[in-house]
């Protein structure tokens, strides 16, 4: 049986309080959670209804200029330059007066994720447990924003789909891990969108994709679809060759390369694509994809729920599309969140970092805290699920 | 190759305390070529004292400066968020 | 499932054919029917599948009716080659409707006993790891071991099957064991490119990984030593093409691990 309360809260209270760092690529995000401590959690798989109360959530973005990706050591000095103001300010958000006393735990980013901005994130964490005397959590990005996932929308047990910047993976819970089901083969549907964007030289901010999915909205002729590569294989994709293949119309479009038939009328010359055209037939693409091994993940492990996590995710055509898949299912169910829990946040580590601490899970040595680029969703032990 | 230039920083905390949680936090991270770079970190009462050893002047410069990035985390962390900090109090 | 989907087979198929709902798959609904597509005097003492690629309204119409012909009438040509390979058991193609995406496929598999449901490799491997079972049961290798020969005579033929999962696998009771089916090849193609031959081993490894974790292991190897046999029954040249297919299958895999992953 899990036991949520293994480790109690201290000095007495009635609840929990986390700190959540966050700062894995160009967003830092602090959040500060409250647990209350309820009897229920005492045996039960309840971890997805823990109650979680947000007393603060701030983040700060990284913003470079459109055309331009953000460099490791650009980002690890935004985050050294922003990390203390914003942790200041969710402790003052969130009342919190004496962190030493009213801090539980701790939680931190322990990867995966740009190695730099990761570390200063982590150079803070480090010094924040030690003078406050207060434990410290190493997290999985990708777990926090499954188990944020969970509580926000309450769904038991769903197949995930996390689409981000780096990361696009169908994951679904099994035997004390999330087990990835299906993922990409080569890059993450986050940075396909951000460097078609790059192409366009649209920003990529707020999140991956956001101004495709403005341009893809303008399209004038939604009837027909430019026909690019659909790669599925098995429950895994690939994406590269629909980048590299889009990337190639675009720049014949500005170049204005007549001999292009797809884009000018062999004839007449005249434009027949417009790069609405090309945000729309790349967005429809990749996310029918997406959803197509989501649904054969669904299949495989008799599932009917759909969770959609990541900062793709925050997409309204693709939780849309979604909607309508499971729909079509027998008592199929679509969980998404929006832009506040699906960018990348702190409360979402201090979210998963809390049930890591409740189940009696603790850095001992701070050698645990270095952290780590590649640390994959299944490496995470999950002792707070049946 | 030895590791024939070196440097050698003392950063004065206010207090012993304080001096050694910043070697604390220094001391865990890995030196990604210790066969090029080294560093050592130790304390005298309230000062941090840090070592480094290197091949050539620019790999020593980029280490120094990496570290020296984080201690500027570890200070300003220590005088913001510090249980002696009135400010937090105040908030 | 809905009953829409049912209404949209039924009007392709006409009003005499009765059919049964078998599964809810990703892509495809199976149902079960006794009635011959054209074979009016058949009988009706034999079953037939009838696998239905529905619309799906998620995606934009064009892509749908693409995949919807593309899948449906490769998967048919497939089916009809690989029906003729001496060794390799695949269902046998009755008939395809592409512009529907209809095909009629002979039945295959029964019920496992106890109530473990259709006997498709996924369920054959729970029913073994379940209480009262050996999950290491000899009758577990040998199953495992002709499933491994099944891939490797496909892939020896210079075939892939896009998506190998436990569940694409049929098992058939034979006097003293198993015989092992592959179906379901909707994503598959021909190919001789080592590359797709590491990357469909690499997903039924992966595949395997997450559905029968615990097991996984010798699962897999017992997979691969099926796989080899094939291979290794071809002399020489056969011990080469292991080789390099087992090399990709490795650097698939080492790539799949390395593959940074920034949040």
């Amino acid at each position: 049986m899990v036991n949520l309360n293994t480790v109690r809260p201290k000095n007495g209270r009635d609840y929990y309080i986390a700190l959540g760092l966050e700062g894995s690529a160009n967003k830092l995000g602090v959040g500060v959670l409250k647990h209350p401590l309820l009897p229920q959690h005492e045996d039960g798989d309840l971890s997805f209804n823990c109650h979680a109360e947000i007393l603060a959530n701030v983040r700060d973005t990284y913003i470079t200029p459109p055309g331009e990706g953000f460099l490791p050591r650009d980002t690890a000095r935004h985050h050294k330059n922003w990390c203390i103001r914003l942790i200041k300010q969710a402790l003052k958000e969130a009342s919190i007066v004496n962190p030493s006393l009213d801090i539980d735990v701790i939680c931190f980013t322990k990867g995966p994720g740009m190695g730099a901005p990761l570390h200063s994130v982590a150079i803070a964490a480090r010094t924040c447990s030690l003078l406050w005397e207060v434990p410290l959590i190493g997290v999985n990005h990708c777990v926090g924003h499954i188990e944020m996932g969970r509580e926000i929308t309450k769904a038991v047990n769903p197949v995930v789909l996390y689409v981000s910047g780096g990361n696009t993976q169908v994951i679904a819970y099994s035997e004390k891990r999330y087990r990835i089901f299906g993922e990409t083969l080569d890059i993450a549907i986050g940075n396909c969108l951000d460097r078609f964007a790059r192409t366009l030289r649209i920003p990529n901010a707020p999140s991956p994709g956001y101004n495709i999915e403005q341009l893809a909205k303008r399209c004038a002729n939604k009837e027909t679809l430019l026909e690019l590569p659909y790669t599925v294989k098995g429950m895994d994709l690939s994406m590269s060759g629909i980048l590299a293949y889009i990337d190639s119309l675009a720049k014949d479009l500005f170049r204005g390369n007549k001999k292009n038939k797809t884009l000018f009328d062999p004839k007449t010359g005249e434009q027949k694509v417009t790069v609405e055209d090309l945000c729309y037939s790349l967005q429809e693409n990749l996310f029918a994809m997406l959803v197509e091994i989501t649904e054969r993940a669904m299949a495989h492990v008799n599932s009917n729920q759909v969770l959609i996590v990541g900062g793709v995710g925050c997409n309204v055509r693709l939780q849309e599309m979604m909607q309508m898949m499971c729909e079509d299912r027998a008592n199929g169910q679509v969980h998404a969140t929006d832009e506040r829990f699906c960018i990348d946040n702190g409360v979402m580590i201090a979210q998963a970092g809390l049930l890591q601490y409740r189940m009696g899970d603790v850095v001992k040595d701070l050698k645990e805290t270095v952290v780590t680029q590649k640390f994959r969703t299944d490496e995470v032990y999950v002792a707070w699920r049946e | 190759m030895s590791l024939n230039h070196s440097l050698k920083l003392e950063i004065p905390f206010q207090t012993a305390a304080q001096a050694n949680i910043a070697k604390q936090v220094l001391l865990p991270d890995p030196i990604l070529k210790p066969q090029d770079f080294q560093v050592d970190y130790t304390t005298t009462d309230n000062v941090l004292v840090v070592g480094f050893q290197s091949i050539d002047d620019r790999v020593l410069r980029v280490g120094v400066s990496s570290v020296i990035d984080s201690i500027k985390t570890i200070v300003e962390t220590i005088d913001e968020l510090g249980p002696e900090t009135k400010e937090l109090q105040s908030l | 499932m809905s009953q829409d989907i049912v209404k949209k087979i039924s009007s392709c198929l006409g009003p005499n054919i009765p059919i049964e709902s078998v599964a809810q798959g990703a892509e495809a609904v199976v149902f079960s029917t006794t009635v011959h597509p054209y074979h009016p005097n058949a009988g009706t003492d034999k079953k037939y599948i009838v696998k239905y690629r529905p619309p799906k309204r998620y995606r934009h119409p064009s892509i749908d009716q693409a995949l919807t012909k593309r899948r449906t009438l490769g998967e048919s040509r497939l089916l009809s080659k690989l029906y003729l390979i001496e060794g390799l058991n695949v269902p046998k193609l009755i008939a395809c409707d592409p512009y529907n995406g209809c095909i009629w496929l002979e039945f295959l598999g029964q019920e496992l006993p106890n109530g473990n449901g259709f006997s498709n490799l996924k369920n054959f491997l729970w029913m073994y790891a379940s209480k009262g079972y050996n999950p290491h049961d000899n009758v577990v290798k040998e199953t495992l071991h002709a499933v491994g020969q099944q891939i490797g005579l496909l892939h020896w033929n210079d075939y892939c099957h896009g998506d190998l999962t436990s569940s694409n696998i049929v098992l058939g009771k034979v006097k003293d064991g198993w015989k092992a089916y592959l179906i379901d090849f909707g994503l598959s193609s021909t190919s001789n490119l080592v590359e797709d031959k590491g990357v469909d081993l690499y997903v039924l490894e992966r595949a395997i990984m997450s559905t029968h974790s615990s097991y996984a292991d010798d699962y897999n190897a017992w997979l691969l030593e099926g796989f080899s046999q094939v291979y290794q029954s071809q002399g020489s040249k056969g011990e080469t093409k292991l080789k390099e297919v087992l090399n990709r299958f490795n650097e698939v895999r080492l790539r799949g691990r390395k593959r940074s992953m920034i949040g």
